[in-house]
């Protein structure tokens, strides 16, 4: 009997120091991860990883331009958003029902009153697929205000680092004016309202160099070479 | 144009087009069956079969199609003896007082048909009565990519 109770403890003294093991390399995997910037939730990104300030940096695209979105609803209906080609500018909200940072978002979307968006963008919620996101998760968080589309395409086709991230695509055109991560919506739309008179200005810079430089070469309005040759 | 396709229904969107196809809530002990909404306008979520919340939002060159399907033991008779999708539709088919509720400016039109046994409406509503002309030919495009599984 007694052989039995020391083979027992030595036996769950072996599996304790596995565990611990297993725990410690995990930790390990996961500090490696969080210093590859591969962490998915700003709050818990590390200094290591260059994030300082509450709003990350936003990257502009310059040319590239947006994708419609294609998925399923939380309520299981077939849903396609026209994003480009569209009257409106749409901000995409990509979220999930996981992350620290994006319930405040959840929470701002679904609460009362009209929710001031950007250059009167429409604001869509973007989740992951049904393969990869908790359908009725979302289905309790999703405000009934937005749409809400699970699509894993439309994270690969936006390149979407981590969440929250959002998009702001602009609709005539179909370029994506920018794109960044914050912690509060508050955020988001100083992060939009300064990349909309970025993109306003660099427009109204260009057309005044185009003037000026044909100014410099003589061309007035009404010059005859801006306007084509009359067919007889 | 992009397809959006489920449950056996399926339509081509045009760039900047919505659309969704979904299973009609069901009453107590009723079937469910499926409806199509497609705009060239933002459509709000959360929309009755009708789509009426959306018709409020539309402006003079607004389009919204709405297919919705009725119980198949209607199919091939009264309002729905008529077989197959509607084509060719015409202007002088819309009017204002085909609408839910007077919406100025408005106006929309119906038809009902079965496809192989099941009993549909399409329903379409335009932005600008007065309009309605310059906008049949897109109308037209967009239902003349309907298709509905047998």
């Amino acid at each position: 009997m007694a052989e039995v109770v020391a083979i027992q403890t030595v036996a769950i003294i072996l599996l304790g120091l596995l565990v611990v093991g297993l725990l410690r390399s995990h930790a390990e995997i996961l500090r490696t991860l969080h210093q590859l910037g591969a962490g998915l939730d700003p709050d818990g990104a590390s200094p290591a990883a260059g994030v300082t300030s509450a709003v990350a940096p936003p990257v502009r695209r310059g040319a590239a331009t947006g994708f419609d979105l294609a998925g399923v609803t939380p309520t299981d209906e077939a849903v396609r958003i026209g994003v480009v080609g569209a009257r409106q500018s749409t901000v995409l909200a990509f979220l999930s029902s996981g992350c620290g940072t994006c319930g405040s978002f959840w929470g701002t979307f679904g609460g009362a009153g009209r929710l001031a968006v950007p250059g009167d963008a429409r604001l869509v919620i973007v989740t992951k697929g049904p393969e990869a996101e908790s359908e009725s998760a979302i289905r309790d968080l999703s405000p009934a205000a937005f749409p809400v589309v699970m699509s894993t395409e439309a994270w690969l086709e936006y390149k979407v680092p981590h969440t929250p991230y959002f998009v702001y695509v602009d609709g005539p055109s179909g370029r994506i004016i920018g794109e960044g991560s914050a912690q509060s919506w508050d955020q988001v739309v100083s992060l939009w309202s300064q990349a909309l008179a970025d993109d306003a200005s660099r427009a109204a810079g260009g057309e005044d160099r185009a003037d000026r430089e044909l100014l410099q070469a003589g061309i007035r309005p009404g010059h005859r070479s801006l306007y084509p040759p009359q067919a007889n | 144009m992009a397809t959006l396709t489920r449950q056996g229904l399926e339509i081509e969107l045009p760039d900047g087009w919505d659309g969704r196809i979904y299973r009609r809530e069901a009453d107590d002990g009723a079937v469910t069956r499926r409806a199509l909404h497609a705009a060239n306008f933002a459509l709000p979520p959360n929309l009755g079969d009708y789509a009426v919340g959306a018709a409020e939002r539309m402006t003079a060159g607004d389009v919204l199609v709405v297919l919705i399907e009725f119980d198949p033991a209607r199919a091939g008779e009264g309002l729905y003896k008529n077989e197959g999708l509607p084509t060719g539709l015409s202007a002088d088919d819309f009017s204002p007082s085909a609408m839910p509720r007077a919406m100025p400016g408005r106006t929309a039109a119906q038809w009902f048909f079965s496809v192989a046994g099941r009993a549909f409406c399409l329903y379409v509503v335009l932005g600008n009565h007065n309009g309605r002309a310059t906008l049949m030919p897109l109308v037209n495009q967009v239902v003349g990519t309907l298709r509905i599984d047998r």
